[in-house]
């Protein structure tokens, strides 16, 4: 009897053992930038569940689809891993590589709206949506009291600024095309929501309610075009960095870029910034881009999938909420219960003002474009930059762009 | 001509015997060799050849498609454009190389073994420097000094009156391949140099003795000893620089990213590969691999093609 009890108990050592050793995750991620933030909140996780190590396990950021999908289908995958938003998250779900979350608890922290992202087209959701970004148009505070200018209003104000910047001998906005991304995510998708109309309008494009050259989109191009004479001398060679260095340094006055990049700006010696949100024309409504930028979905051949959706469900809980919102700022936390975190970063408070009042969106091309050959987030970048170099009018452009669509797009 | 038995000493023996004695003994020696090439060479060359005939779902090529993908980039609407500018950007960068950094090669070789040249040491390290440094940091260094708006290049031109030739060198579709090119052979030039100086150096003394007591001029030297010696090894840096030119990546992928920008006017066939069998195109990233292991067997046979064809001229000239 007495051996029979110490077996049974040596037994459950054996397991108890097992368990905890096994409590280990590996997170993947394409943010290589966030190491340090991810040490914060992983310290914080810990406090509440010391029994699960987390190990953050980022890719270079532009190899992380290609990596993360090799991984997966070896069998080498992290347990739980950043989820793109859309039709790239959906295209891995479909093959079998996330886990449904639809029926976990921690779903219900968020609104039907945030969850749409990661979900597939039945309905069923791949990913618990982690971080929004917001996207707006970063000011020199120094140099716009220094002549004089106000927070413009209106996109008039917006260009008669950067009249009055440009007849002084500052670049107004330091953006170029050089790296091609940027003047489509950051110019182009910040600008879109507001011509044509937000959400709605944006599925009314999709649907085909209306036409992908509809004047709607030629207006794209056109404040595209406005911007034109505003940038720095040779642009076209300007690069992502050198635009925020630009800016940084007080060379130029304004940069469209996100609310990612706050954690450098506030790194920038004596820079005063400040950020507004791209105004409409007179007479328009603005919309604004909050994109539905990381969820977080769960390996379903992890062997650690309770530890996971432990870990996962933390980062919705109040605490994890507040961790993540003070880790990573500029990356805003998107369960119901985020709308009461009381930030103190100035930036931070703007960006999440431009919600208020106002229809949000993702960015443009993010549900229905990205793929599709040509893609029509190719077809933008053309697009944009051949406006911007006066090779196509803004019509020809949204023709241009319809017109490529056209070769693959299905209604 | 010497057969094995017909060396004293081994005639006796019969043929079996030496046959049996000797033939494994020279394949041992080339077997590690040869598996090695067998296994990281010879096998996944054929393995991607073999893949550039499949389709399918991400990773997984299941799908046998014959010559489809090769269709495409020789004849899709969208592909094909890609492919052939890729191509042709690629002979581009390789004529700027053999123009450029070949010939300056060549002269700074034939500076380096004129006597008279003081400091020979110094110049060789200058010349072949940068051939040591990272493309990481040569691509990034030009590209500061090529940036419109602070770098020295176009204050430099702007200083001494030229402000109209201070362009966005690396943001105009005609300039942004011809200086890449340029970068590249200012990197490389170090090695044509030092190539080309072993072979000057392997001419003996008496020719230039010879030359001297004829009383021919310097030009003649050159153009009647050193250019003569040195047609060979012209031979062998053609093909190096072709080589390395159909395979390069780095020095585009630094300085104008993996699409080539602007507009692909960078974009080589080691870009190209990269973006459609490697890492997928931003921002879904997935990658046809068997669009890509089309691209790199054509490259294959491109190389293949160009090799033969130099070594078959260079022979002749023999």
């Amino acid at each position: 009897m007495k051996r029979a009890r110490l077996i049974v108990f040596a037994v459950m050592v054996l397991v108890m053992a097992g368990s905890v050793a096994a409590q280990s995750i590996t997170v993947g991620s394409w943010r290589t930038d966030d190491v340090a933030q991810w040490r914060g909140l992983i310290a914080d996780f810990n406090k509440a569940y010391p029994g699960i190590q987390v190990k953050f396990d980022p890719t270079n950021p532009p190899d992380y689809n290609a990596t993360l999908r090799l991984q997966l289908e070896s069998g080498t995958g992290p347990d739980v891993f950043y989820a793109r938003s859309g039709d790239v998250g959906k295209t891995l779900f479909k093959d079998g590589f996330m886990l449904d979350l639809s029926a976990e608890a921690f779903m219900g922290k968020f609104d039907a709206a945030s969850k749409f992202f990661w979900q597939s087209d039945d309905g069923r959701s791949f990913g618990m949506p982690l971080f929004a970004i917001s996207q707006g148009i970063y000011y020199n505070i120094k140099l716009f009291r220094d002549n004089k200018i106000d927070v413009p209003k209106t996109w008039e104000d917006l260009l008669a600024a950067a009249k009055k910047l440009s007849s002084k001998g500052i670049i107004p906005f330091a953006n170029g095309t050089k790296d091609e991304w940027d003047i489509n995510e950051v110019v182009f998708q910040t600008l879109a929501p507001t011509y044509v109309g937000g959400a709605a309008g944006r599925k009314a494009l999709e649907s085909g309610a209306k036409k992908w050259n509809d004047k709607a989109v030629v207006a794209v191009f056109q404040a595209i075009k406005d911007l034109a004479p505003y940038l720095p001398r040779g642009y076209a060679a300007v690069d992502y960095n050198s635009s925020k260095v630009m800016f940084q340094l007080g060379k130029a006055a304004m940069m469209f870029d996100g609310s990612w990049t706050i954690p450098e700006h506030m790194k920038a010696a004596g820079l005063e910034y400040g950020v507004f949100a791209a105004p409409a024309p007179k007479g328009m409504k603005q919309a604004q881009v909050f994109h539905a930028d990381t969820g977080m979905a769960i390996n379903p051949k992890s062997k650690n999938i309770a530890a996971a959706k432990t870990f996962v469900a933390w980062l919705v809980s109040d605490e994890g909420i507040a961790s993540v919102a003070e880790n990573f700022t500029g990356f805003f936390p998107m369960a119901k219960a985020s709308k009461a975190i009381p930030f103190s970063n100035p930036a931070v408070k703007s960006f999440l003002s431009f919600n208020d009042g106002r229809d949000t969106d993702v960015r443009f091309s993010w549900t229905r474009l990205n793929t599709g050959n040509p893609s029509g987030y190719d077809l933008i970048t053309a697009s944009t930059i051949a406006v911007l170099g006066g090779k196509r009018t803004p019509q020809q452009a949204a023709d241009d762009f319809a017109a490529g669509l056209a070769k693959w797009y299905t209604y | 001509m010497t057969h094995a038995s017909d060396k004293p000493g081994t005639a006796r023996r019969s043929y079996w015997g030496v046959g049996i004695y000797r033939r494994p003994s020279w394949f041992l020696y080339i077997l590690p060799a040869l598996a090695v090439y067998v296994a990281f060479m010879a096998f996944p060359l054929l393995a991607s050849l073999k893949l550039s005939f499949y389709t399918g779902n991400g990773f997984r090529l299941d799908t046998f498609v014959g010559f489809d993908n090769y269709k495409k980039l020789f004849s899709d609407v969208d592909i094909a454009p890609r492919f052939w500018g890729a191509f042709g950007n690629t002979w581009i960068f390789f004529a700027v190389h053999m123009l450029v950094q070949n010939s300056l090669g060549l002269m700074f070789a034939l500076m380096l073994s004129n006597k008279r040249l003081r400091g020979v040491g110094f110049f060789r390290t200058v010349i072949f420097i940068p051939a040591t440094l990272a493309i990481v940091v040569t691509g990034f260094l030009w590209k500061l000094m090529l940036d419109p708006n602070f770098g020295p290049v176009n204050l430099l031109l702007e200083r001494i009156g030229l402000r109209a030739l201070a362009l966005p060198w690396l943001g105009l579709e005609e300039t942004t391949l011809p200086i890449i090119s340029l970068v590249s052979s200012w990197q490389w030039v170090g090695i044509p140099t030092m190539i080309f100086t072993a072979a000057l150096q392997s001419i003996p003394e008496d020719y230039f003795e010879a030359a001297q007591i004829d009383g021919a001029s310097g030009w003649q030297v050159i153009k009647l000893i050193k250019l003569p010696i040195l047609v060979p090894m012209m031979g062998v840096v053609g093909i190096l620089t072709f080589t390395g030119n159909f395979n390069a990546f780095d020095v585009v992928y630094a300085m104008a990213g993996a699409n080539g920008a602007p507009n692909y006017s960078a974009d080589i066939l080691g870009t190209y590969f990269y973006r459609t069998g490697i890492a997928g195109k931003h921002p879904v990233g997935i990658p046809d691999m068997g669009l890509g292991a089309a691209i790199a067997t054509i490259t294959f046979v491109t190389l293949l093609a160009g090799v033969l064809a130099m070594r078959r001229l260079t022979a002749s000239r023999k």
